[in-house]
């Protein structure tokens, strides 16, 4: 013999079976990884993409003759990689290397090499669209190799493009 | 001869303003005091002419010249010439492409990896057309 169901029992049936026609469905935002460094008080940050890893400052080998915003060659476990003195690039006063000192190793286009910053900030997804077009106002020495800006912890985050940077050499 | 017929290099290692470097002994004739080279009239160049150090101010503690074999003009003053070692062709290296592409002299070929040191590879037939 079936049992009648009661009018609650229908009701619940029916505001389950409506609940889960009415499931939430996440819009996932493109997210992109970023790496924020400092330099000279300020943050800047590289797409995780072009960031291979991160190593700690080592011995760096001075190379004569070599353009003088390249600071000279590594040894990366038997592989000689170039580091780039971005300071000296961008036409900035030069920082003091310290123990937070980094070498953010990027790859663009088959181009590899090191870039010495100040220090790693922080390495974190954030959604593409919390990028924005960068200021017209920028430094004239960066400004080429901008891509956009975002607030990071209260403060202006400009965003480095590394292909940028290797096709001026 | 091709690639696979070198297994190693035999190089003079010297250094220059704190950097090392090293040169194939067989661009090397022979080497000489400067005071020998200066008796014999013989053009001299101090290796930091022709590939430049910048603002590094380089000081010669211990040099010699080397004179290249028949096929330059000048020698080339050194300075603390170490040893001759053989290298095997597995430890070398090229110069990563942000150094080979950009004005670098070309003189710079390469890098032995001895050890931890990293030691550049002078071709001293190409100093001609170096800065």
């Amino acid at each position: 013999m079936e049992i009648e169901k009661n009018k609650t029992d229908i009701l619940i049936e029916e505001l389950k079976k409506r609940r889960g026609g009415e499931k939430i469905v996440d819009v996932e935002e493109e997210q992109v990884k970023i790496v924020v460094f400092s330099l000279l008080n300020d943050n800047y940050a590289f797409y995780g993409n072009d960031i291979k890893e991160i190593l700690p400052l080592t011995k760096i080998f001075y190379v004569p003759g070599a353009p003088d915003y390249i600071l000279g060659i590594i040894n990366v476990r038997g592989d000689i990689e170039s580091v780039i003195n971005i300071n000296k690039f961008f036409g900035f006063p030069d920082s003091k290397n310290t123990r937070k000192s980094r070498i953010a190793m990027a790859e663009k286009d088959g181009i590899r090499s090191g870039i010495l910053v100040e220090s790693i900030e922080d390495v974190f997804d954030v959604p593409v669209s919390s990028i924005k077009p960068p200021l017209s106002t920028l430094d004239k020495a960066i400004k080429e190799f901008v891509t956009g800006e975002m607030i990071y912890k209260n403060k202006n985050v400009t965003f480095l493009d590394v292909g940028r940077i290797f096709a001026k050499f | 001869m091709n690639y696979n017929n070198y297994q190693e290099l035999q190089i003079l290692t010297f250094n220059i303003g704190g950097v090392n470097m090293a040169v194939d002994t067989t661009q090397i004739g022979r080497m000489l005091e400067i005071d020998e080279a200066v008796e014999r009239n013989l053009k001299i160049e101090r290796l930091d002419d022709r590939i430049s150090f910048y603002d590094i101010a380089v000081i010669y503690s211990a040099p010699k010249v080397l004179m290249i074999n028949d096929k330059m003009p000048f020698g080339v003053v050194i300075d603390k010439p170490d040893d001759i070692i053989s290298v095997p062709i597995d430890s070398l290296r090229p110069l990563p492409a942000l150094i080979s592409d950009s004005k670098c002299p070309k003189a710079i070929w390469g890098v032995a990896l001895m050890n931890d040191e990293v030691v550049l590879l002078i071709d001293f037939y190409k100093l001609q057309s170096a800065e």
